[in-house]
């Protein structure tokens, strides 16, 4: 089941040449570039721990960790919960979130083996920083990164069982990621006990920490932290995932949505 | 003026019946806007200066950047959809019909109610940063008018993108693409190097949104530049008009 | 009368593009109709067959490769100021209505686009949801929440509102219950006898044809098959007039000649409509205990089918 659907998403994605140029370009290519020319100019007129060329590094490997990890199911999530499809999948004798997450990460692994991991490879070894035992730690901390984006986003999309619109919260999220997950800026450079506060959320996880970790900038200790801390937020959204979706079955299955 | 009237009173209702997705316009606004205010109020925590611009110089162009964006939410994206759309699935006799000026009938028949309710919080915000620049009252007026006009100037852009849809070419990508290299706006234009921020000025005016308004406040604008300003509309307009006649030939003799 | 709407030997064809290539699909050759004021003509043809694109063709949004088209002498494709104030064009299958509003916030608004005064516009609203049976009710309630054939009603009082001269119909009545397409038609008849607008009109179902056309053009493949009246059209099949009757006498020596079908006693008679009074006159001679008997007009759905099968 899982090679058909991933031969589906496959196809998809080499059908559509364009689609995948736009892709990249939109997203990967030019918020590189545009962020690799501000930090230039940044690192010229500002004092800052890091080198221009560890900035840059940083940034592009931090957007590309972000895209990687990035989950966006709330759509889909609404269109189901708001049209008959639900009760349709309800009936299929595989549980929704397991097709759900199957499709999701099977479409992920595409662009991640095809895309993403190739290119993080060589900017590791091209920065000569590649080292086994972190690119392993790294690459689980990527794997957090994913399983929070997953229950943030099905927890959104689980809004529209009382909501008829999810988009606005959708683009909330996205905001908020883009500003506290490290995608922008190296969390470091802003104040220590701000740093501090923001290890404590779960943002930092989805491209900060696991980018620093792949280029080994991360102390062992802090590595088993980041764990520690990330799977307690995982655990967390599960909690509220799992109700949230129990509440909302049992008012669609007793009214509809 | 009865065409404003009833056109606003329209986008209003649609407003009305639509009450969820006009939050979610309201949230996904002030969301997108503070995020912007939040990142740069974060760098300024530990960055003395960004371009040529002190830390708070830079909110009151990042103040600039978001009503420029607020006002072409109200006017003109969900008319640039529409005129995109209608191109592609057929409804487009019914634009040409409209016996108003092309572009005049659809922004007026697609006015955006819902991003007009967070325009208050982005004009408090940007007078109140304006004010510490004590400007006088040319400048003021200068100012407004050529926040309006980058709002035109965005909106030019986008409809002669889409104008190319009536050559049947699938625009999605360069819009995208389009969208993105906009974005830059968000930027101070003088951390960027000379050619790339002027590119992004002449070019692909996306500073037109923040740094050239900006500029006319804090006395910091040539005279090019306040030119250009005023000019750039009419040359954007003059673009899609080519491209508009050249395109609606083709269109009218494969239409289908 | 004054012409109000000229086609002369307009072609139009589209390329294709296909596996192997282009292929070039005549969608319309060498039609030439005209329509004078107050008449309404009716284009009928299988899908395919080049109607939309000649409706697109008229309302000046699809140019031809060749010939002329004339909008009260004018040339439609100018879409002066003028010009479009004076049409209008409803495709059936595309809806103006918000779907999330009422019929008549969509009609003040579009009604302001052609500088109608708003008490103007809501007056002539009400005068026109009379025609077609619109309650203000119905007038004032969510699009979405109408019925296919209400939506319609909104759809033709929101066409006709600026008082149009020339209107573009394409396919009005598809998918609407019989009640509903008759007051459609009753309203677009009443509509051009009284302000001498002129119409063109497809559809799919030929009642509509029938009852609201003056003439008719009938295409295939883009090109004529027919044009004129419905009753020209009728009489272009020879035996288009039925008579069937039940007789006890054998009679079959006496129809000799004639096209008929015999099933035991029950006669039918396939005959032209001129000659049913003197075969009449002669059955009712020949044959003793005539009963059942009576007579029938073919319909012009067959005579329609006749002339495609012709082709």
């Amino acid at each position: 089941m899982i090679m058909s659907i991933f031969k589906i998403q496959y196809k998809i994605y080499s059908m559509y040449k364009i689609h995948f140029f736009s892709d990249f370009a939109g997203h990967i290519l030019f918020p590189v570039l545009i962020n690799v020319l501000f930090w230039k100019g940044m690192a010229d007129s500002n004092v800052l721990d890091y080198s221009f060329v560890d900035l840059m590094v940083y940034i592009i490997m931090a957007n590309l960790v972000m895209s990687l990890s990035q989950v966006a199911i709330e759509q889909k999530l609404s269109n189901d919960i708001r049209s008959y499809k639900l009760a349709q999948q309800l009936l299929i004798p595989v549980s929704y979130h397991k097709k759900v997450a199957i499709e999701t990460i099977s479409s992920g692994l595409v662009r991640f083996l095809f895309v993403y991991l190739p290119l993080v490879i060589l900017i590791l070894i091209l920065y000569g920083k590649m080292n086994l035992l972190f690119f392993i730690l790294g690459i689980i901390s990527i794997l957090f990164s994913f399983i929070l984006n997953f229950l943030i986003s099905a927890i959104l999309g689980e809004f529209s069982f009382w909501l008829t619109e999810v988009w606005g919260i959708a683009a909330i999220k996205n905001l908020v990621f883009v500003v506290f997950s490290g995608a922008m800026f190296p969390l470091d450079i802003l104040p220590v006990n701000i740093l501090i506060a923001f290890k404590f959320l779960p943002f930092s996880y989805m491209s900060y920490v696991p980018t620093k970790i792949l280029f080994g900038n991360y102390p062992f200790e802090g590595i088993f932290h980041s764990y520690i801390i990330a799977s307690a937020w995982c655990l967390i959204l599960f909690c509220i995932e799992r109700n949230i979706w129990k509440f909302g079955l049992r008012k669609y299955e007793s009214c509809g949505a | 003026m009865n065409i404003l009237v009833q056109s606003i009173l329209y986008s209003f209702k649609k407003s009305k019946k639509y009450k969820i997705n006009t939050i979610s316009w309201f949230l996904a606004d002030i969301a997108l806007y503070s995020s912007v205010f939040l990142l740069y109020l974060l760098l300024g925590l530990s960055l003395k200066s960004f371009g040529t611009y002190t830390k708070v110089q830079i909110l009151f162009y990042i103040s600039t950047y978001t009503l420029v964006n607020n006002i072409y939410a109200v006017l003109f994206s969900e008319g640039v959809s529409s005129y995109s759309s209608n191109i592609m699935n057929g409804y487009f006799p019914y634009d040409l019909l409209t016996p108003q000026r092309l572009l005049f009938g659809i922004f007026m028949k697609n006015i955006n109610f819902p991003p007009l309710l967070s325009t208050p919080f982005l004009l408090g915000i940007n007078i109140y940063l304006m004010n510490t620049y004590s400007p006088d009252f040319i400048s003021i007026i200068l100012y407004y008018s050529t926040v309006l006009i980058g709002a035109i100037a965005i909106m030019l852009i986008f409809v002669i993108v889409y104008s190319f849809q009536l050559f049947k070419f699938r625009t999605e990508a360069l819009s995208e693409v389009v969208l993105q290299l906009l974005e830059l706006a968000e930027k101070p234009d003088t951390v960027f190097p000379k050619n790339v921020k002027n590119f992004f000025t002449f070019i692909i005016p996306a500073f037109l949104m923040s740094a050239l308004p900006s500029r006319i406040i804090l006395k910091n604008i040539s005279v090019v530049e306040l030119l250009w300003i005023y000019l750039s509309p009419a040359i954007y307009f003059i673009i899609f008009l080519i491209i508009f006649k050249i395109g609606i030939r083709k269109f009218e003799s494969e239409a289908e | 009368m004054e012409e109000k709407i000229v086609f002369q030997s307009v072609s139009k064809s589209f390329k294709i593009k296909q596996k192997n290539g282009c292929s070039i699909l005549k969608a319309v050759d060498n039609l030439s109709f005209s329509i004078s004021s107050g008449e309404i003509l009716g284009l009928i043809g299988l899908n395919g067959s080049g109607k939309t694109t000649t409706i697109k063709m008229a309302c000046g949004v699809m140019k031809p490769d060749s010939g002329t088209i004339l909008i009260e002498n004018k040339n439609p494709f100018k879409r002066s100021m003028e010009y479009r104030k004076k049409v209008s064009l409803i495709m059936g299958q595309k809806s103006r209505l918000n779907p999330d509003l009422s019929i008549l916030d969509s009609i003040m608004m579009y009604s302001s686009f052609y500088s109608i005064p708003p008490k103007t516009a809501r007056n002539r609203t009400m005068e026109f949801s009379a025609m077609v049976d619109l309650s203000e009710n119905d007038l004032n309630k969510q699009v979405r929440k109408l019925s296919l054939g209400q939506r319609m009603k909104g759809e033709l009082t929101l066409a006709f509102i600026h008082n149009p001269e020339i209107v573009f119909l394409d396919e009005p009545t598809l998918g609407l219950d019989f009640l509903t397409q008759r007051k459609i038609r009753d309203f677009i008849k009443d509509y051009c006898r009284e302000t001498g607008a002129s119409m063109i009109l497809t559809s799919h179902y030929i009642n509509d044809i029938e009852t609201l056309s003056d003439r008719i053009l009938l295409i295939d493949k883009g090109r004529k098959l027919f044009y004129g009246t419905t009753d020209q059209l009728k009489n272009l099949v020879p035996d288009n007039s039925t008579i069937s009757f039940d007789c006890e006498t054998d009679i079959n020596s006496h129809l000799e000649g004639f096209n008929y079908s015999v099933n035991e006693n029950s006669y039918i008679l396939k005959i032209n409509s001129n000659n049913v009074e003197s075969t009449i006159q002669s059955i009712l001679k020949n044959c003793r205990n005539i009963g059942n008997l009576s007579v029938n007009k073919i319909g012009l759905e067959e005579v329609i089918e006749t002339v495609f099968k012709g082709e």
